[in-house]
């Protein structure tokens, strides 16, 4: 079976940092992928990477049989890779309803009028339970509010593949639980593949049937979440940041801001 | 499967007040000349500049309202648009086409701000600020001259005057606002908000700030081909003319930034207190000082404009419907 996304000794640094280093792995269609590892690991740049915000130095990317290493990001975007963002960037001057309207418009699903968008956009909003704030600013909504806000408004560009930068950082348990049932609900009905970064563990385990770890720009360990969290290196990996290690099956580092 | 009745409230009957306000202008604007008589009909004349105003804030508002790019520079639009308006006169055109050609002008002096745009937004800002040191010399090294002045002869009656200024400012609103209902309007506020987010969207930021200069310069420098009906002369010193940078700065944040009615609202407003402020202190700078203090005033107690402020007024009165 062909891979959905593939990446091939991918490489990028800044200035004298590595921040990513020969990384290779790949994702079937479908498929939910967790992305783990120490803070600075390289995770958020690897989806800068796969998103067409950096340029790799080395290695390429494959994403659905092309090659879109080089592609800028609404050319990626347009090939049906979405992304959410660890801090949250929601378009704070529109309301909840244009927010997602914008992914529909320029996504894939063809819709071009704004028009025949509005009622897609309210139904969206429903699925993430924004219908009651659909006419509310942005800029307005609680981070929780926010977080399912940019969801809806990757979705609504109908993606392929869908990476969500820790979803759930910031969020109270009762928001945390509900925006993992919502992951679980959606992705199957839509057939996408995810990439989750996450440092809540509990959140991974219930999404992920397999984990990379990252430590340093590379890759550590590939595997099921119960092989990877028993993997001494990746135990170290985190013990050697944090200086103990005992509460590491819940959250590996406290989540940053 | 969604509530039905509860997502179509939504979707329909947002009718805005300050919409219908605006129709109902445009509509007394149209009539009231023919309630003048031949002689009173001169004084339609003084309305030209408010529908310049309008448009020119409309222009400043695509750019720096909507996609969030500072253009400090307006003037240097406004006055090509003058200087290649009156070189259409003399080689014998209609008004029409001068206005035309203008704005075709301003279109490709937009273009040369494109560069900009793969840098930080703060570039863009000082490129618009070195245009008009940039096109000053060349218009007067090309056209060998400092003073267009046209005869008198190509110069719109008071009637004609009022007309196509009206028709240049409705046009100029209605094409702002269809712009920002469509596709294009959508790219441009969210660009405006989040760059990053909007190329992870599918927006080609690129292509869509392209669109808004050009569409901009269009219209900034149409207007000042009309401008050039209203006083019959331009002087390249327009080009650095501070006034005409600002005043529409100043008149879309006092209507309401990123609003299509606001630079309408800001510009009326602005025009009023600015003819009556100077007329208060005639020769003395005393006039800008007053001007600049309400201009704080207003981004400090109404930072998003009169048309937001009015939009909140009448939220707050309509009762929230429980959930
Ligand atoms: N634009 C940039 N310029 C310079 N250095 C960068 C840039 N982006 C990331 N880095 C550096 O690259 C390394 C990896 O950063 P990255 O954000 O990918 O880590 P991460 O695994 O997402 O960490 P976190 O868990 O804290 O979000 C870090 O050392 C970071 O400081
Ligand atoms: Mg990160």
């Amino acid at each position: 079976m062909d891979a959905l996304l593939e990446l091939d000794g991918v490489t990028k640094s800044f200035g004298g940092l590595v921040a990513v280093r020969n990384l290779s792995f790949s994702i079937g269609e479908g498929e939910i992928l967790g992305l783990i590892g120490p803070n600075g690991a390289g995770k958020t740049t690897v989806f800068n990477l796969i998103s067409g915000v950096y340029r790799p130095e080395a290695g390429s990317i494959r994403f659905d049989g092309k090659v879109i290493s080089g592609l800028k990001p609404h050319e990626v975007s347009s090939l049906g890779v979405a992304r959410t963002f660890q801090t949250v960037r929601p378009f704070a001057r529109m309301s909840a309803r244009e927010n997602v309207m914008t992914g529909l418009l320029f996504g894939r699903g063809g819709i071009n009028a704004p028009r025949r968008a509005t009622q897609k956009a309210l139904e969206m909003l429903e699925s993430v339970s924004l219908l009651d704030k659909a006419e509310v600013r942005a800029g307005r909504l609680t981070l929780a509010e926010q977080r399912r806000l940019e969801l809806a408004r990757a979705l609504a560009t109908s993606p392929k593949l869908l990476m969500l930068d820790e979803v759930v950082a910031g969020l109270n348990h009762s928001e945390m639980n509900a925006m993992v049932d919502l992951l679980r609900r959606i992705q199957p009905e839509r057939r996408m593949a995810l990439i989750v970064i996450e440092h809540v563990m509990k959140a991974i385990v219930r999404l992920c049937n397999r984990i990379v770890v990252m430590n340093g720009g590379e890759k550590l360990v590939e595997g099921s979440p119960s092989e990877v969290m028993r993997d001494e290196r990746v135990v170290a990996a985190y013990m050697g940041r944090r200086g103990n290690g005992g509460e590491s099956t819940t959250t590996f580092s406290s989540a940053p801001q | 499967m969604a509530d039905r009745s509860r997502v179509w409230r939504f979707a329909v009957g947002m009718r805005n007040p300050s919409q219908i306000t605006l129709l109902i202008s445009l509509f007394f604007a149209t009539v009231y000349p023919l309630t003048l008589s031949t002689e009173g009909s001169r004084v339609l004349s003084v309305y030209a500049v408010y529908f310049m105003w309008i448009s020119l804030a409309e222009s400043w508002n695509l750019v720096g309202g909507y996609a969030g790019l500072l253009n400090l520079g307006i003037s240097a639009f406004f006055a090509l648009g003058g200087v290649v308006g009156a070189l259409a006169l003399f080689d014998g055109f209609p008004f029409i086409i001068s206005l035309l050609l203008a704005g075709f002008a301003g279109a490709i002096l937009g273009v040369a701000l494109i560069p900009t745009f793969r840098l930080k937004s703060f570039y863009f800002a000082i490129a618009t600020l070195v245009v008009p040191l940039v096109v000053k010399p060349m218009v007067e090294f090309l056209g060998n001259r400092a003073d267009f002045t046209v005869p008198q002869t190509v110069i719109l009656t008071p009637i004609g005057l009022y007309y196509s200024g009206l028709v240049l400012a409705g046009i100029t609103i209605f094409g702002a606002y269809f712009l920002m209902q469509s596709r294009v309007g959508f790219a441009l506020r969210a660009l405006g908000d989040d760059e990053l987010a909007s190329s992870s969207l599918g927006i080609n930021v690129l292509l869509y700030k392209s669109i808004a200069v050009l569409t901009s310069g269009f219209i900034a420098s149409a207007a000042g081909a009309y401008y050039l009906q209203i006083i019959g002369t331009i002087n390249t010193t327009l080009f650095q003319n501070l006034n005409f940078s600002l005043f529409p700065i100043f008149m879309v944040i006092i209507g309401g930034i990123g609003t299509f009615e606001g630079p309408v609202l800001g510009a009326v407003v602005f025009s009023l207190i600015n003819y009556y402020v100077t007329s208060q202190f005639p020769g003395s700078t005393v006039d800008t000082f007053i001007l600049s203090l309400m201009i704080i005033g207003v981004a400090v107690l109404l930072p998003r404009g009169l048309v937001s402020s009015l939009h909140e007024l009448r939220k707050r009165r309509t009762p929230i419907p429980v959930k």
